[in-house]
């Protein structure tokens, strides 16, 4: 069951970075590692966040 | 045997059996081939370009290292620079370099017969596209993932870093134009596929809402929510069309290219999370589902090619598109073969995610191989219909006009037999009332998947048309959207140089100055290809087309410039053979475009055509009045200069390459190569 639910979670993730959406779990466990003792943000925050940095930057992520 | 002597002898049978396969299709006489053959010819020239030449390419010439830290590594920030497993990120790739363009462009090629479109997506592919988006994306990952405009600069000098932003946006223009056309052309008069369609609208806020307040940041099951929704707006299309609210969704090509820019307008000033991010995920996981139910389809059924091999349009007097084989055969299929616009997406997101150098080889070059694969897919698709329906469908009505019958026999005089009722029945079938002059490649691309889903679901021919628009025209309504934001901070930046404030993109003032412009641009060009008997896909996608190779051109010029700073001028004929073969392809058609004495060719000569029954005092067919006579001449004038000044960027930035290449080859000049530095992998030896 476990195993289950790990490979679950693994899936998510890949079709999260496939389709350029926001991770919120990934951040959490860099911002751990990286940040050690600051407050992440919450997740709308970092939902807000990412779709700013991808959709409002200019940066061209797609194709015709 | 050795292992040298197996892989020898495994590679012998694999390239004999694509020679058979390409045989067959060259020189099979009778009615029908199998499109089996068309599949062997591909994988095997895929497997084979992928084994030798990309290997040859990403050691001899780039000399990939994987003990050479990439980008992720050294910066790994968990956001953009994250190590990311090799196949997600082939699958990340692909998603963003798939879209729309493989799918029509073979459509259109159709016109000439299978082979020369295929025998171009395949050889072009191998030596060029593939290459391209290979070398793009190395090159960006020994650069921290610097954009190709930035490489531009860097690498050759700021006059071709501005020119190239320049180019983009003009390409950016004519792209969103060009697949506005297509979805409109495929929803006139339907109401069933434009009520599924503006559906979208309403189902992405809801998706954006949820995302948004109701479960902040989940966005799986956001789309998940969006994709049910979907299919019911599917299913209620169909039950729209059926009732007496049909008139309220049937609408003439004016209304809808008038509707497509203010949705175009509003979406890109709106904010992102309302409208723009949901639709980009509901397009993405309903393209990559698909791409994926089509290959299936056609593995399944393998259904027979009914085109001939070569039809008689390779002289240039086909209906789709006008002009012979060379050139335009060349710009007509873009996406799939090589597409500039590639250059881009790998000098995008990708580069910064590569967990190992030598994965560039499997995601840049396997990538486009995956996309090249979804052109032979449309080719197949289009070439499996009956051929009098293909050209029913695909015929401009200046071609043959606007009546079932007469379009019958115009089309069976060019000697493909057709009925009246074969058109009508289709038609009917498909649940539409007229498939005449379904021009820009998606309604043909949708019959014939339609045919083939129904084949193995038994039925439902007119659901999976509709899923097939359904389809197309929301990752193209996507396309627009993004398209017109990111051209919106294109403009902002190019002004910027000029006014500096203008670059502000948090002045709201100046944003929605910028979209404006962004959208009349693409918008002029949408109205005029609408409502100018000769414009349309008929004009637009060669300019698309001719765009789009231009800047797969100037992609290989910068890398070039790489290669010969790197010192590796010797090889640089990897990159030197299909920048020739596109500036000779493009500036040929481009030229042609503009200079040809053929008025079905020339604007100018088609401009001066007018212009004589204009002064005579003569309004000729399809234009019905002065007005639209005038029209048609500023058009041709229009078109011809956003030509010219296509050549001139692409001139240009060549000419500021072959500058670099000079002083380095001949006057022995020292310039750097604008690397980021050397940093050793972690846990792997200096060299590897």
């Amino acid at each position: 069951m476990n195993q289950l639910i790990a490979a679950w979670k693994r899936l998510n993730t890949h079709v999260k970075t496939i389709f350029g959406m926001p991770n919120y779990e990934r951040y959490l466990e860099h911002h751990r590692q990286a940040h050690p003792g600051e407050t992440p943000m919450s997740e709308r925050e970092y939902y807000m966040y990412c779709l700013k940095e991808r959709y409002e930057s200019g940066k061209v992520t797609r194709c015709c | 045997m050795g292992k040298k002597a197996v892989s020898i002898a495994v590679w012998t049978v694999i390239s004999i059996l694509g020679a058979i396969a390409f045989a067959t299709l060259a020189w099979h006489r009778g009615e029908t081939v199998s499109a089996a053959w068309m599949i062997v010819a591909a994988v095997v020239t895929y497997a084979v370009a992928y084994r030798f030449y990309s290997k040859f390419i990403g050691y001899r010439v780039f000399g990939l290292n994987d003990g050479r830290a990439t980008p992720a590594q050294v910066i790994n920030d968990g956001k953009d620079f994250v190590p990311t497993n090799r196949w997600v990120l082939f699958g990340h790739h692909f998603a963003a370099i798939a879209g729309a363009g493989p799918l029509v462009g073979p459509v259109l090629a159709a016109q000439m017969g299978y082979l020369p479109g295929t025998l171009w997506i395949l050889i072009g592919v191998a030596l060029a596209g593939a290459v391209q988006d290979f070398v793009v994306l190395m090159g960006s990952m020994r650069r921290n993932g610097k954009s190709l405009g930035q490489m531009a600069k860097d690498e050759i000098g700021p006059v071709a870093g501005v020119l190239g932003a320049l180019g983009i946006f003009f390409i950016m223009i004519i792209l969103i134009a060009v697949l506005a056309m297509v979805v409109v052309n495929a929803l006139k008069g339907s109401p069933w596929g434009t009520f599924t369609i503006a559906m979208t609208i309403p189902i992405a806020i809801i998706m954006g809402l949820y995302m948004r307040f109701v479960r902040p940041g989940k966005v799986l099951e956001g789309s998940l929510i969006g994709l049910v929704l979907l299919i019911l707006a599917l299913i209620g299309g169909q039950a729209v069309a059926n009732s007496s609210l049909a008139p309220y969704f049937t609408f003439s090509g004016q209304t809808l290219a008038i509707l497509m820019m203010i949705y175009g307008f509003i979406a890109s000033v709106l904010p992102v999370w309302l409208l723009l991010a949901p639709r980009d995920y509901l397009s993405s996981f309903l393209k990559i589902g698909t791409i994926f139910l089509l290959a299936l389809g056609i593995l399944l059924v393998l259904p027979n090619l009914k085109m001939p091999s070569v039809s008689r349009f390779v002289d240039g007097t086909g209906p789709v598109f006008a002009g012979p084989l060379f050139p335009f055969l060349f710009i007509t299929i873009a996406c799939g073969a090589v597409s500039g616009f590639h250059s881009l997406v790998s000098s995008g997101t990708t580069p910064k995610m590569l967990e190992k150098e030598s994965h560039a080889r499997f995601i840049g070059f396997g990538g486009m191989l995956m996309e090249s694969g979804v052109g032979i897919m449309a080719m197949i698709a289009a070439c499996a219909l009956d051929p009098g329906v293909y050209f029913a469908m695909n015929s401009p009505a200046a071609a043959i006009g606007t009546d079932v019958a007469n379009a019958a026999h115009v089309i069976s005089s060019w000697g493909f037999q057709v009925t009246p009722d074969q058109i009508t029945n289709l038609a009917k079938e498909v649940g539409e009332k007229n498939l005449l002059s379904r021009t820009g490649g998606a309604p043909t691309l949708a019959v014939g998947m339609a045919s083939l889903f129904s084949h193995f679901f038994g039925g439902f021919m007119a659901f999976w048309y509709h899923f097939a628009i359904l389809f197309e025209a929301v990752f193209i309504l996507t396309t627009i959207d993004a398209g017109t934001r990111i051209g919106r901070f294109m403009l902002q930046d190019l002004i910027g140089n000029v006014y500096k404030p203008f670059a502000n993109t948090r002045n709201y003032g100046f944003n929605v100055i910028a979209s404006a412009i962004t959208v009349a641009g693409w918008g002029y060009f949408l109205y005029q290809g609408v409502t100018d008997p000769y414009g349309g896909i008929n004009s637009l996608w060669a300019l698309f087309g001719i765009a789009n190779q231009m800047l797969a051109g100037i992609a290989f010029a910068v890398v070039t410039t790489i290669l010969i700073k790197m010192g590796k001028a010797r090889y640089s004929w990897v990159t030197i053979v299909p920048m020739v073969w596109l500036l000779v392809t493009t500036l040929g058609a481009g030229l042609m475009k503009v200079f040809s004495g053929d008025p079905k060719i020339g604007f100018y000569a088609h401009a001066a055509l007018i212009q004589k029954s204009i002064d005579a005092g003569k309004v000729v067919a399809p234009m019905k009045d002065m007005g639209q006579m005038h029209e048609v001449v500023f058009n041709d004038h229009l078109d011809a200069i956003v030509t010219l000044v296509f050549v001139a960027v692409v001139v240009l930035v060549v000419l500021a390459a072959l500058r670099i290449w000079y002083k380095v080859l001949f006057k022995k000049e020292r310039i750097a190569l604008q690397e980021s530095e050397f940093v050793p992998a972690q846990g792997a030896s200096a060299h590897a």
